[in-house]
Order: C-alpha cells, then structure tokens, then sequence
C-alpha cells in the first residue's frame, strides 16, 4: 500500500450498526495513518456518517473493533471520543452564537482559573490565540461567534479540536458552504494539520477536490466496505463507478413508450438561492427522470412549478400556454400535482382517517354548498383503495396505521383523485419495501401509458434509469447533464451529479 | 398486549370525559342532595351556555393548533357597546354592534396571525389587554345599567320551562357541529391542525381558514356577551375575567388537543357541563370562591396532562 509504514493512529474492523432491525452498516474496515488526509466516499445512505459518528462517540456500535493509537475503545459520548483525541468539523455548525470565539473552544473543557476561583480569561484568550496562530488564521478570540463568517467558526470547530490535542480530525462536507477563496485557506490549513502529524477524514462529494487533497480513498456503498485505495490507484471514472455501480438489478421494465406533444414546458426558471436557469420539457406518456445529490434543488425546482416556493425568473407553459402558478391549489386546477418527498411530514394528515386524506385534495368537487358529499367520498376512496390495492385499509380508518407502502399510496391516491395531466413525483419510493415500489413502478408506467407527463424526481439511480424514458441531473441548482434512455448509464450521470458535467452539457452560464 | 392497551387508551379518549361527567354527578348528588334537581341543573345550563358558547370558538381555534386568549375582555368590550345601545332601547342595534365589535376583535386576531404568523399565544394576549382597555374607554370605567326589559328577556326569558340562552346554546352547538364535521371547511381546519405543511400542499388555503377560525371565534363571543350583557343587565367594563380559561378548560377535558387536528364539539359540550357541574356543585357545598380558583387553576393543569398522555398515545399509534 506504500503508506504501511505510517503510525495508525484509529483502526475500525468489521464495525456493524443496526437501528432496530436495519441494518445501517454492516462490516466495515476503515483505518486512518498519521499524516493523511483520507477520502471517504459513497452516495447518500451509503453509511458515511453513520462510520464516523461511531467514531466520533455519537452513535456506539452494534459490533467491532474500535482501537485508538493501538488501544480498544468504549466511547459513550462525543466527550470520550475527544478525550481519545476525535475531533470532527460538523456539516452543520454547531457553535454558541451568543458566546466568544474563547469561550466557544472552552465549552465543555475545564479552563484555567484565577487564586480567587473566577475563571481566568486572559489566559484562555492567549491559548486561543496560540491556537489560531498555529492554523496561520487571523481571528479576534473575543469577539461574538455570531458576528462571524461560516469559514470562519469552521476554524472555530478545527480549533476546538486542535486545542483538545485531536490526533483524528473529521471532515464532513466541509466546503459545502464555502466560497473558493475560503475553500482554498481550509485546504492550506488542512495540508498545515497534515504536516502536523493529525489523520484526516475528509467526506465530500466534490470529486475535484478528493483528488486534489486527499492521499487515499475508501469507498462505501449501501452500508458496505467496497474499496480502500491510494489515491493514485483511481480515477474519476472508476470512482464513480464504485460508488454507484451496483448491477443495475432491473427493478421493473417499462411498456413501450408513446411520446405525444410536449405538455410543460420550462424556460429559463430560476428561485433565489435555490435553482437557476433551469430549462426542460416534458411530453405527453413521457417520464423524465431526475437525478442529482440531496441540496442539488430537484425538490425545489417540483415545489416551485406546484406553486410552493416562488419563482424569481423564467417561463412555464402549459400546452404552449404561459401560466403563472401562485398557490397548491392554482397547480392542480391547471392539473399539476405534486407528491411531497416527504411522506409524514408533507403528504399525510396522520390523525385524519383514510378517507379523508384520499379525498382532502379534492374536497371542492366534493362538496355542495359547503357541505361534503361523504357517499361520494367514500365511493372515490374506496375505489382508490381497490385501484392502488392499499391492503388493510378502510375509509374510516386511520392512516397512521398503515405500514409506510400503504401510506405512500394513500398520499398517491390523494394526488391521483385530482385526475391530472402532469404528475411532479418526489421520491416517490422513499422508504417503502420492495413490494409496494414495484406497485409505484407499475403505476407509474400506466400512467404514462394513459399519456400523463410525470417528472420523477429521485435519488435512486437504478430507479431512474429503469423508469425514465429521458434524464435530467442536476448538480448545485444548475442542470448538468441530460441524457435519452440510451445513453445514459449510471456513471454519466454519477459524474453530472457531481458537477463533473459529461454527456451533453447544457451550459448554465 | 399492545393492542389492547391502545384499545383502552382509544375508549378512554372517547368516552372517558363522558365517565368523568358521570362521575362528578354522581359525587356531588351524594354529597349535596339538592344538586341533582332539575332546577338546578337548567341553572347549570344556563350559566354554562356563556362560556359554553365561547368554548365552540375555543374548539375550532384549538383544533387549527392555536389558542385564543381574548374572548374574557372582548366579551366585556362588546357587552358596554351592547349596553348603551340597549339602555337607549334600540336592542337590534345591540345585538348587531355586539356582535359586529367581538368579530372585529376575531378579525385582528386571525388576520395578523395568518399573515405575520406570529403565535395565536402572543397575538390573543395582546388582544385581551386592548379590548379590555377599549371596554374601559367605551363610558370610562363606569357600568351602564337599567336596560330595557325586552332586551332583558334573552338572558332571562324562558319558552315554555327551557330558558333562552340554553336554546341559544343548542342552536349553535348544532350549527358549529355541522361546520366541523359536515363542511369542507371543517374538514380543513382538521387538517392543518393535523398537518399544515401536509394541508397547504393539498391545496387548502390555511391562511384564508385560519383567519376565519378566528373571526367564528369573535362571532361566538359576541353572542356570548348579548346573553351576559342581558342576563346581569347591565354593561360593566370588568365582567368575563378569566371566561377564556373555562372555555380553555371545556374545550381540553372534551378531548380536543392542544397539538391540533383532534376535537369535537360534542366533547366540548361535556366539557362545559364538567366545568358548570364544579362551579355549582363547589359553590352549594361552600366553598368560597378563592378556593375555587385554586381548583380551577389545578383542573386546567391536569386536563392539559391528560391530554399530553393522550397525545403520547395517539403518537405511539403513528
């Protein structure tokens, strides 16, 4: 392996994790050498944070070996682990706003004191300063942490860990919310903790930068160790590859395909700070995958085109007609609906019964001078309840007692009675077993059998590339790739998601 | 195992508040002898059917998720306008310009909390110092008395032995049952009380249906300040302190959820009658009315856990 002869510093073997009865993570190896910067790489849900936060004392594990600096450890809390020498630079930042950059690195740590018993700041201000001198990073250690630049408390967290004498330092996402300039100074620090003999974990999805940073890689897929490498013994291509390149199991095959006339089409639309300049169209029997990373925008880009977030710029037509979309329910009088991603928090009414959630999306057909046809909407309910065969349903049950694949046809049910034209489908296998996505499958393909126009938006690649008869992807608010059934695999897209644009790159700019 | 023990969280939740109901009867009839008399309990009724009709309000903003604190002082503000103009003997124009004040009151109330999406909490709490100063400034602090007889009538008349305000009460427990559960609109306030983010996204309009819960609440409180107003005959300035609480009260231990999404009026309606039982009932036994406070203050604490525990249970079900 070439680095054989470094000091390891952490050693995790055959580390397991289950959550009840799934199973997050199963068997893992992974081990960090003094003086690296180590890439862990896999798609969302590949097990990534789970490993560290086992590492980091947030989780403990259901089974392994964890040894530091040659010792097996026991971590209860995050406070062990960095009493162990684990440090990590969250996601998100998790700072006291209202506190000083000082007292931020104290939290949690014992600090000097005077004779008298108050706590000595002067000298906590000088081991800060210490601190921040060491990273070359010119900060003012009294000053409010609220005051300061996301760049800026990620020093914080990197000094909080170096003052804590951390020999392992995490790194999750780290230049998600950076600008370049700030990118490049986190890069010069982290080379400076490199030399300084500290081992790095570095997640990121940013191929270009594991390339330029990192010395090895190790690479998880669903939950599994798949590779652990010297970085000279990869390529963008085969990384990717690795990453996503589970046999494409062929979870359903389409009917043969009747494209009709374009149905909605998207000019130019951007929401701020969410998408920009976003264009495609969508035809009549048409599904139009896409894909892209979690934050990519997919999401926002369905919610503002249902009327839930605004839209800044751009033209949406409908039939070759502009239209304006300014409410939920202005979307689906036009025949657009929109199933939410998520199934609890944005589809269901969990206290309501069954048929009242098929039926709350349609109550104005319902209803008769305010009052609601309850024979009628129970006749609707029970014949989507036949339709989508939604087992162990009744209308005047409640929804919340149903397995999640009968709750995601609830919610299917509810969209579907508004008999639209254009379906925006957001994730919609999320979560369910095996059985009831192929049910979503085989209703998917009928519907555009019937000559709906459906936008499936998902983050299953093996989905999308079965499903869809054309693919978009999108990386950081911009589409970045767009590829017909044919010429589309996994890798091609794996790389547009990454914003490694391939295939024909639509320019954004 | 599991199962029944949801089972029996599931009946008590139902009928549960009818056994307390039941219960409370039961203990105070033995322990005052005239307290089950049909005397009394028309008296009950009537005193309940204030607050009572308040409580329908109460039941419609609590199921949205909110709360309102303010229909104690709007109910006074309303009741002085009411007075001047029943004292002056126009008694269409009481009834109209009470009703006309306290769904201004609501107006505010839900307009500002639709749009600013401020808490009910904080928006109702303002709103009760505000109508109870306005009800102050109407005559200054001094109560107008001596309103005309007919206008007496609504709070004191009967037809046959069945006073008004009880038929009052029962015409708009029957009107508030049908828009909750009957309408399209009651099946929207269901909803975002269950889930507002899940309501918008069907295309409910939750600002629109909030704002009007909470003119339906003003609504019901004006009619609510006619029968006081009628009753004690007089506009007095200082009346209805504290009525949100027993409207709070009925509302809660009638099994609505202070989460949202979970309520109906016929709960409210026991509740009301376990509220106006306590009073009465504490009051033939006599106990003084400080102590009484007390009481109320500890039921309202414990109806609210019981309905945290039921809530759990709701959730262990999810």
């Amino acid at each position: 392996m070439g680095t054989g002869q470094k000091e390891t510093l952490c050693e995790m073997k055959q580390i397991t994790k289950c959550f009840d009865k799934v199973t997050a993570i199963k068997d893992i190896d992974f081990e960090i050498y003094a003086g690296e910067v180590h890439a862990l790489m896999g798609e969302n849900g590949a097990g990534k944070s789970t490993l560290m936060k086992i590492l980091y004392g947030y989780y403990s594990r259901t089974s392994g070996d964890v040894k530091v600096s040659g010792k097996e450890v026991h971590f209860n809390s995050t406070h062990d682990a960095e009493a162990a020498g684990i440090g990590m630079v969250p996601q998100e930042i998790d700072l006291f706003p209202e506190l000083t950059v000082t007292e931020n690195l104290f939290v949690g740590r014992k600090r000097p004191r005077k004779r008298w018993g108050g706590f000595d700041t002067g000298k906590m201000q000088e081991e800060a300063r210490e601190v921040f001198e060491k990273l070359d990073v010119n900060l003012d250690v009294a000053s409010q942490v609220k005051h300061l630049s996301v760049a800026n408390c990620q020093m914080i967290e990197i000094a909080r860990a170096l003052i804590r004498q951390a020999k392992v330092i995490i790194f999750d996402e780290p230049t998600a919310s950076l600008t370049d300039r700030e990118t490049e100074r986190l890069f010069k620090v982290i080379q400076e903790l490199k030399e300084a003999g500290v081992g790095v974990v570095y997640i990121s999805h940013r191929l270009e930068e594991i390339f330029r940073i990192c010395d090895r890689i190790t690479v998880l897929r669903d939950g599994r160790w798949v590779a652990s490498d010297v970085i000279s013994e990869f390529s963008q291509d085969k990384l990717v590859k690795l990453m996503v390149g589970r046999p494409l199991s062929q979870l359903f095959t389409r009917g043969v395909s009747r494209i009709g006339n374009t149905v909605l089409s998207v000019e130019g639309l951007s929401s701020d700070g969410r998408f920009s300049d976003v264009s495609f169209e969508i035809r009549e029997g048409e599904v139009v995958g896409m894909a892209g990373l979690i934050g990519a925008g997919r999401s926002e880009i369905g919610q503002a085109l249902f009327g839930v977030l605004p839209v800044a710029s751009g033209v949406v037509k409908i039939h070759g007609k502009e239209v304006h979309i300014k409410s939920p329910e202005d979307a689906m009088r036009k025949k657009i609906v929109y199933l939410p991603e998520e199934r609890r928090s944005q589809g269901l009414i969990l206290p309501m019964s069954i048929g009242s959630n098929i039926s709350l999306a349609s109550l104005g057909s319902l209803t008769r001078y305010g009052f609601v046809n309850f024979k009628k909407e129970k006749e609707i309910s029970d014949r989507y309840i036949h339709t989508l065969s939604i087992r162990g349903a009744s209308v005047d049950k409640p929804v919340s007692q149903l397995s999640g694949g009968n709750q995601q046809k609830v919610v299917v049910s509810k969209i579907m009675v508004r008999e639209p034209e254009i379906l925006i489908l957001d994730e919609p296998t999320r979560g369910i077993d095996i059985g009831a996505k192929s049910e979503i499958y085989k209703l998917i393909d009928e519907l555009a059998g019937q000559g709906k126009a459906i936008l499936l938006i998902s983050s299953e690649l093996p989905e999308v590339l079965s499903m869809s008869d054309r693919i978009l992807v999108m990386h950081e608010g911009k589409l970045t790739g767009e590829f017909d059934k044919e010429e589309a695999t996994q890798e091609k897209i794996g790389l547009a998601a990454s914003g490694v644009a391939d295939g024909r790159q639509i320019d954004t700019d | 195992m599991k199962n029944l023990s949801r089972g029996i969280t599931g009946r008590i939740g139902k009928f549960g508040t009818l056994l307390v109901l039941l219960l409370i009867i039961v203990i105070l009839s033995i322990a005052e002898p005239n307290f089950l008399s049909l005397k009394n309990f028309t008296n009950i009724m009537r005193q309940v059917s204030v607050t009572g009709i308040i409580s329908f309000g109460m039941t419609m903003v609590i199921i949205t998720g909110g709360i309102d604190l303010s229909p104690g002082s709007t109910l006074a503000f309303a009741g002085m306008v009411i007075a001047i103009f029943a004292s002056a003997g126009n008694n269409i124009a009481a009834a109209l310009s009470g009703i006309g004040i306290a769904l201004l009151c609501g107006v505010i109330n839900g307009g500002v909390i639709a749009v600013t999406g401020i808490p009910p909490f904080i928006m109702t709490l303002g709103m009760q110092l505000m109508a109870r100063g306005a009800a102050n400034i109407v005559t200054g602090g001094f109560p107008i008395t001596n309103l005309n007889d007919t206008f007496r009538q609504i709070g004191g008349g009967s037809v046959g032995i069945i006073p008004i305000p009880i038929i009052i009460y029962a015409v708009l427990a029957v009107l508030s049952h049908l828009i909750l559960a009957k309408t399209a609109f009651g099946k929207s306030v269901y909803a975002i009380g269950g889930n507002k983010e899940a309501a918008h996204l069907c295309g409910i309009n939750v600002k629109l249906i909030t704002f009007l819960v909470y003119a339906y609440m003003g609504i019901m409180t004006g009619i609510a300040a006619i029968i006081l107003t009628s009753r004690v005959n007089a506009g007095n300035a200082s009346v209805g302190v504290n009525y949100e609480f027993d409207a709070i009260i009925a509302t809660v231990i009638g099994g609505t959820s202070l989460a949202g999404g979970i309520g109906t009026i016929f709960g409210c309606i026991i509740g009301a009658l376990v509220v106006g039982c306590i009073d009465s009932g504490l009051t033939m036994l006599g106990v003084s009315a400080f102590y009484q406070q007390i009481f109320k203050g500890a039921l309202i604490i414990v109806s609210v856990i019981l309905d945290t525990y039921r809530s759990k249970a709701v959730k262990i079900r999810k």
